[in-house]
C-alpha cells in the first residue's frame, strides 16, 4: 500500500537445512505460510517429511530432501535437487541445521566430539555458503540466514567447541555480508539465546548441564516459531544481526564494551558451586 | 473421479478465529481438568458435549431410534439408528463409529454428524454407543465395535459391501481395528470415511506435529491422559493398539479427512501411507486451519460442509462402483 520494497520471506524459493525440527521446521513452516515453496532438509529424511506434510497441511508447498551438511557433496547435490525442483535458483537459504554439545571443559572435551559438532555447526554453514552464495550473487537477488547462537559471543565456560563453532558462523556471515553488499543478496544471521527445541535432547552433552539447559529453556526460551518470524522480518528489512531476546541483545551490548570484564564475571559466575 | 481444488488453500476467517479462540479456552482448561479424577472427567465431558452441542446444533427432522439388544452370542448392543430428512433408502447403510479419546463422548454428542451423514447420504446411519473408559478398558471398546457391526449385517440383511464404514478420532482407530482384527466381512465393506483418526495411540506422531503447530484443541501430554484411561497399562506395541495397517490385508477404498491445525494431521498422513503401501487406495485430504473433526461443528467452521458434500460424493462413488461391478458379474 505505501510502496513495496521487496520481501525476500514473500513467496521466496526457500531451501532450509536441519528442517526437520526445532528452529529449521519453524523456519520452513513460516516461509510456506508467507507463500514459499521451501525444499526441507534434514539428516534425518523422515523428519524433513513430516515438515513438508505440515507445510502441505496449511496449503503450501514443500518437498523434504535428505542432506548431511557436514559432507560438501551433500550440500551441492542439495543445491542441484533444489534447483531442478524450483525450476529457477533459490531466493532464500537459511543455514540452520546445527548440534548442541556441552558440559566438559576444553581439555575433557574428546577431539572425536570437536571435530562432530565442527563439522555440523561450522562446516554445514561453510558448505552452505560456499554452495549456495556463487548461486545467488549470479541471479543477483536473494537472501542467506545463517543461525548461529548468542554462544557465538557469550563465550559461556564448558561449551567450547559449541561456542567457537558459532562465533565461525557469526564471522561467516559478518564477512559474507560485506562481499555480497550491492548484490542484491542480503545477509542475516541469527542470534538467540535459549529457543524451545530437542537441541538438548540430540546432542552430545552431560547430564547435569542437560537438565539446566533444558530448566532454562523452559522457563526463559521462546517458542521457536516466533524467533523464526522475527528474524525472518529483520531479513526483510535487510538487518545483519537479529537478537530476539534480551538477553541476547543485553549480552551482545556487555560484550562489545567491555569484552574482559565480561569475560572475567562469566568466569566467576561459573566457579559458584550449585 | 478428481476433486482437485475441492480443499482450499487456506481457512476462512471464521474457522481461523475459532481455532485462536479454541487455543485460548479449551486447551488451557485440558491443562487443569484432571481425567483421572472423577470430577475432572465428568467437567471434560460436559465442557465437550456442550461444545459439540453449541456449534453442532441438531439437525431439524432427524429420527433417532435407540437400540439396547442383545445378539445371538449373548453380547450387548448398543448404539442408535440415524435417519435424517428424506434418508429413506434402503439399499445400503452406515456404521458410524465416534470419537473422543474412549473417555468422552456417545451417539448423543455427534448425532449432528451421523444424521447430517444420513440426509446427505440419504442413507441411515447406526451409530454405535461402544463402552466408555475409564469403566471399561481396552479392548471393550474395540469389541463392542466388533460386535456392533456383526449385528448390523445381521439386523439389515445388507452384504458387508452395501455397507460404509465412518468413524472420528478414536472412532477411526476403532474402525481400522475393525478392518483388521474384526469379523473379515468388515474388510468386504464399500468404503472407510475417517474424520481425523488417530492412528498413533501413543500420541508420539502427534506429539512431533505439536512442535510445529500448536493444536488449538488439546496438548498431547493431556490428551495422552486421556487416553490412559483406556490403554493405560497395556503394552503399546499391542496388535490392537499398534495397528499394522502397512502390512495388514487391503482395507476398503479410504478418504481421510483431517484438519491442518490438528496435530492428529500427522496421523492421517501415516495412516494414509500404511493404506496404500499395503495396496489400497486411500485419498487424503487435509483441510488447512481446520481443527480435529470440524466436521462436527459447522457453526465454527465453513469447510465442514464443503467437506461433508466431498465425503457424501465419495460414499455415492463407492457403493455405485459396487453396484456396478456386481451388475456385471451378474
Amino acid at each position: 500500500m505505501f510502496g513495496s520494497s521487496p520481501k525476500r520471506s514473500r513467496d521466496a524459493f526457500a531451501v532450509v537445512t536441519g528442517a526437520g525440527s526445532g528452529i529449521g521446521a519453524a523456519f520452513a513452516l513460516e516461509l510456506g505460510r508467507r507463500g514459499g515453496r521451501v525444499v526441507c532438509s534434514d539428516l534425518d529424511e523422515l523428519a524433513a517429511a513430516r515438515t513438508a506434510d505440515a507445510i502441505g497441511d496449511h496449503g503450501g508447498t514443500a518437498i523434504a530432501m535428505r542432506c548431511d551438511v557436514s559432507r560438501a557433496d551433500d550440500v551441492s547435490r542439495l543445491a542441484t535437487d533444489a534447483q531442478e525442483w524450483f525450476d529457477a535458483p533459490p531466493t532464500l537459504v537459511v543455514n540452520n541445521a546445527g548440534v548442541g554439545a556441552g558440559g566438559e571443559a576444553v581439555g575433557d572435551f574428546s577431539l572425536e566430539d570437536w571435530s562432530w559438532v565442527l563439522g555440523i555447526n561450522l562446516w554445514g554453514p561453510i558448505h552452505g555458503c560456499h554452495v549456495f552464495a556463487p548461486i545467488l550473487r549470479a541471479a543477483g537477488y536473494g537472501g542467506i540466514i545463517n543461525v548461529a547462537s548468542a554462544a557465538a559471543f557469550g563465550a559461556a565456560p564448558n561449551m567450547g567447541a559449541y561456542n567457537v563453532s558459532k562465533a565461525g558462523v557469526l564471522s561467516l556471515s559478518e564477512t559474507l555480508a560485506a562481499e555480497l553488499s550491492g548484490t542484491g543478496v542480503n545477509v542475516t544471521v541469527l542470534c538467540p539465546t535459549f529457543v524451545k527445541t530437542n537441541i538438548v535432547e540430540s546432542g552430545r552433552i552431560t547430564a547435569q548441564s542437560s537438565d539446566l539447559a533444558n530448566t532454562l529453556m523452559r522457563w526463559t526460551g521462546f517458542s521457536a516459531q516466533r524467533v523464526a518470524r522475527m528474524c525472518l522480518d529483520t531479513h526483510d528489512r535487510g538487518g545483519l544481526y537479529c537478537m530476539p531476546q534480551p538477553d541476547a541483545r543485553i549480552g551482545w551490548g556487555i560484550k562489545r564494551f567491555a569484552p574482559t570484564a565480561y569475560t572475567r564475571t562469566v568466569g566467576l559466575v561459573a566457579r559458584i558451586p550449585r | 473421479m478428481t476433486y482437485d481444488g475441492v480443499v482450499p488453500a487456506r481457512g476462512s476467517l471464521r474457522s481461523r478465529s475459532a481455532a485462536l479462540t479454541s487455543a485460548l479456552t479449551l486447551r488451557q482448561l485440558g491443562a487443569v481438568l484432571p481425567p483421572e479424577r472423577a470430577w475432572g472427567l465428568w467437567l471434560s465431558r460436559r465442557i465437550v458435549a456442550t461444545v459439540m452441542d453449541a456449534f453442532g446444533p441438531p439437525l431439524v427432522g432427524a429420527a433417532v431410534t435407540d437400540v439396547d439388544t442383545h445378539d445371538s452370542h449373548g453380547r450387548r448392543i448398543a448404539g442408535e439408528w440415524v435417519r435424517g430428512p428424506g434418508a429413506d433408502r434402503t439399499d445400503a447403510a452406515i456404521y458410524y463409529i465416534h470419537g473422543s479419546g474412549y473417555a468422552l463422548c456417545s451417539p448423543r454428542t455427534h448425532r449432528r454428524l451421523t444424521a447430517w451423514l444420513s440426509r446427505l447420504m440419504g442413507l441411515p446411519v447406526f451409530s454405535v454407543d461402544y463402552r466408555l473408559a475409564p469403566h471399561h478398558r481396552f479392548p471393550a471398546a474395540a469389541d463392542d465395535a466388533h460386535a456392533g457391526w456383526e449385528w448390523m449385517l445381521a439386523a439389515t440383511g445388507l452384504p458387508a459391501d452395501r455397507v460404509v464404514v465412518a468413524g472420528d478420532s478414536a472412532g477411526g482407530h476403532l474402525a481400522v481395528d475393525l478392518m483388521l482384527h474384526g469379523d473379515r466381512t468388515a474388510r468386504e465393506a464399500a468404503g472407510l470415511v475417517l474424520f481425523s483418526p488417530l492412528c498413533d495411540a501413543t500420541l508420539a506422531l502427534a506429539r512431533t506435529r505439536e512442535q510445529l503447530r500448536r493444536d488449538p484443541a488439546i496438548r498431547a501430554s493431556d490428551a495422552r491422559k486421556l487416553l490412559e484411561l483406556y490403554c493405560g497399562g497395556i503394552d503399546p506395541t499391542h496388535p490392537r493398539l499398534a495397528l499394522d495397517v502397512a502390512r495388514g490385508p487391503v482395507l476398503p477404498p479410504t478418504l481421510i479427512q483431517a484438519g491442518g491445525a490438528e496435530m492428529l494431521a500427522a496421523d492421517a498422513h501415516q495412516l494414509a501411507d500404511d493404506i496404500r503401501a499395503a495396496g489400497g487406495t486411500c485419498e487424503l485430504q487435509v483441510w488447512p486451519d481446520q481443527v480435529h473433526v470440524f466436521q462436527a461443528l459447522p457453526r465454527l467452521s465453513r469447510e465442514a460442509a464443503l467437506a461433508m458434500r466431498y465425503v457424501a460424493a465419495f460414499v455415492a462413488n463407492t457403493l455405485r462402483d459396487n453396484s456396478a461391478a456386481l451388475d456385471q458379474t451378474g
